[in-house]
């Protein structure tokens, strides 16, 4: 036991940890220093401080931060050690002790930081993992209204030890990001900055044939008419019948997620104006 | 057969008895009892005085719809009535529309299916076009990094609309914007109603944005309409796209 940590108490081995450990927080701190530097040139060309391509920004830094994090924890583990060994350490037989620290000292490491690591080095190996994932196959993004573990709101960013959800109440909420690997993940937008909206109208079940093609018209036509509409994206109409109702379901495309209860509310409110101006019979009403 | 269809910006003014007007055209046609031949009657008279051969521009279509529920139909009845109406002897004939009213009507109503943008005329939208991309780009790096743009006066009136539309109350403002791109110039009384919007706002909102010169008043057709100006249309384009997820110009790319 004594000779095991002999041989790991070598100035190599110190060289490799403190690779490591540089590798965990300087390319957060550079980061960080960039993220400063930007802000100060906005602000000296009279912009505020909030940014209006939030989204699209923070989605392309998230990915460029996961990548080059992922790039140097990769290289401080497991390509450190080789290089220590062979520039640092050669052939040379006299030194064989120390190259057997240092292996020592890798092995340990990679066991450690895959199996019995602390619950921190857990947390941000899971994560760096996850957002390295998220880098290259994008099942969710920053900016996508989600659903992760229950909770649905946008995504305001992907940190590797949280993924923070804002909700439509403007809570914000905290998941943790390794624990994302064996969740559903659900986004409503995929990235894209318009989602699908679908929306229902019910008529009274006496409405006639001319009344449903006019409800159905009208929708068409509210849907189109609103400002927040996708219009490179397709529509549908469809009716069905419930035992109380005719109810016609539109699906059509919120050209911003965001704006998704907004674009609902003109449609609707479009809707109901010309149902009543027309006179068109709405579920539970009575016929007279 | 499609029409052969100019995509134009600016929103020109429409004269009062202009016959090559579309709004014009149609203003007359639906007066009768036969719209389709009164349309091709119009036409042959336009071709007349022009004599064969020199291209026949039908100028506005795009002013004859507005983004309003039940306010499609004139556009549609129009533009299917033309393709009926136009026959071998009448061409050369383009139909001029608002490139922004064109993106539009192509993503919502297909009717790029009918109106196809001419390969045989550089239209003043494709002209402009790779200035405005290059604008928007700029913007897009003043904004995420805050580098000046190289085009005069950009940063600074995005910098006034951006005053604007950035809030997040401006959800009238953005609806407003959107409004003027896609139905062209309007009174504030259209836009009210076109969004519904409480009494008097687009009183206040209008002359505000005219102040900052994102839109410019003009007497047309007995009523003061408020366009969106030339210079502002980067700044617009992009503050909506940002804002809104509107981008109309990306429908247009396809065409």
């Amino acid at each position: 036991m004594e000779e095991m940590i002999n041989k790991l108490l070598t100035w190599p081995v110190m060289i490799y940890l403190l690779i490591i450990t540089f590798a965990f927080f300087v390319p957060e701190r550079w980061f960080e220093h960039q993220r400063i530097k930007k802000a100060k040139r906005r602000q000296l060309a009279g912009l505020p401080a909030d940014n209006l391509m939030n989204v699209t920004e923070t989605l392309s830094q998230t990915r460029f931060e996961a990548q080059v994090q992922s790039l140097v924890f990769i290289l401080a583990v497991i390509v450190a050690p080789f290089m220590i060994g062979m520039f640092l350490l050669g052939d040379d037989s006299n030194r064989k002790e120390l190259r057997d620290g240092l292996a020592l000292a890798f092995a340990g490491m990679l066991v450690w930081s895959l199996t019995t690591g602390t619950d921190v080095a857990k947390a941000f190996l899971g994560g760096l993992s996850f957002r390295t994932l998220l880098a290259f196959r994008k099942p969710i993004q920053v900016g996508d209204r989600v659903t992760l573990q229950e909770h649905s709101g946008k995504v305001i960013s992907i940190g590797t030890f949280f993924v923070m959800l804002q909700t439509a109440n403007d809570d914000l909420i905290s998941i943790p990001t390794h624990s994302l690997w064996s969740s559903v993940l659900i986004s409503a937008n995929a990235g894209e900055r318009y989602s699908l909206c679908v929306m229902d109208f019910y008529l009274a079940s006496f409405a006639t044939q001319a009344q449903r093609q006019q409800a159905e018209d009208i929708i068409w036509d509210a849907i189109q008419a609103s400002p927040y509409l996708e219009v490179s994206q397709p529509m549908q109409i469809y009716l069905s019948q419930t035992p109380t109702a005719i109810q016609l379901t539109a699906k059509a495309y919120v050209a911003s997620t965001y704006n998704e209860f907004l674009f609902k509310s003109d449609v609707t409110t479009a809707f109901l104006n010309h149902a009543a101006e027309k006179d068109l019979p709405l579920s539970h009403f009575l016929k007279k | 057969m499609p029409i052969e269809t100019v995509l134009t910006v600016g929103w020109s003014i429409i004269a009062d008895e202009d016959t090559s007007d579309a709004t014009h055209i149609h203003a007359m046609a639906i007066e009768t009892d036969n719209y389709t031949a009164k349309i091709r009657e119009m036409l042959t008279t336009l071709r007349e005085q022009i004599g064969p051969d020199k291209p026949l521009h039908i100028k506005s279509t795009g002013r004859l719809f507005r983004r309003r529920t039940g306010h499609f139909s004139a556009i549609k009845k129009f533009v299917t009535a033309s393709e009926k109406a136009i026959e071998a002897t009448l061409r050369p004939i383009f139909y001029e529309i608002d490139a922004f009213s064109y993106a539009f009507l192509k993503g919502a109503k297909n009717l790029d299916a009918i109106l196809r943008e001419s390969s045989q005329t550089t239209s003043s939208f494709r002209q402009n076009l790779p200035q405005w991309l290059n604008d928007i780009k700029s913007l897009e790096e003043f904004e995420r990094e805050g580098i000046m743009p190289k085009t005069p006066h950009l940063a600074e009136n995005y910098l006034e609309l951006r005053r604007v539309i950035a809030q997040h109350s401006a959800r009238d403002e953005r609806r407003t914007l959107t409004t003027l791109l896609v139905s062209g110039p309007s009174t504030s009384e259209e836009i009210s109603f076109d969004l519904g919007m409480a009494y008097g706002l687009s009183d206040r909102l209008l002359p505000m944005l005219e102040q900052i010169q994102v839109v410019k008043g003009r007497n047309e057709q007995g009523a003061y309409r408020y366009a969106l100006t030339m210079e502002a249309l980067p700044s617009v384009l992009f503050g909506l796209r940002e804002t809104m997820g509107i981008d109309l110009l990306e429908v247009l790319s396809g065409v």
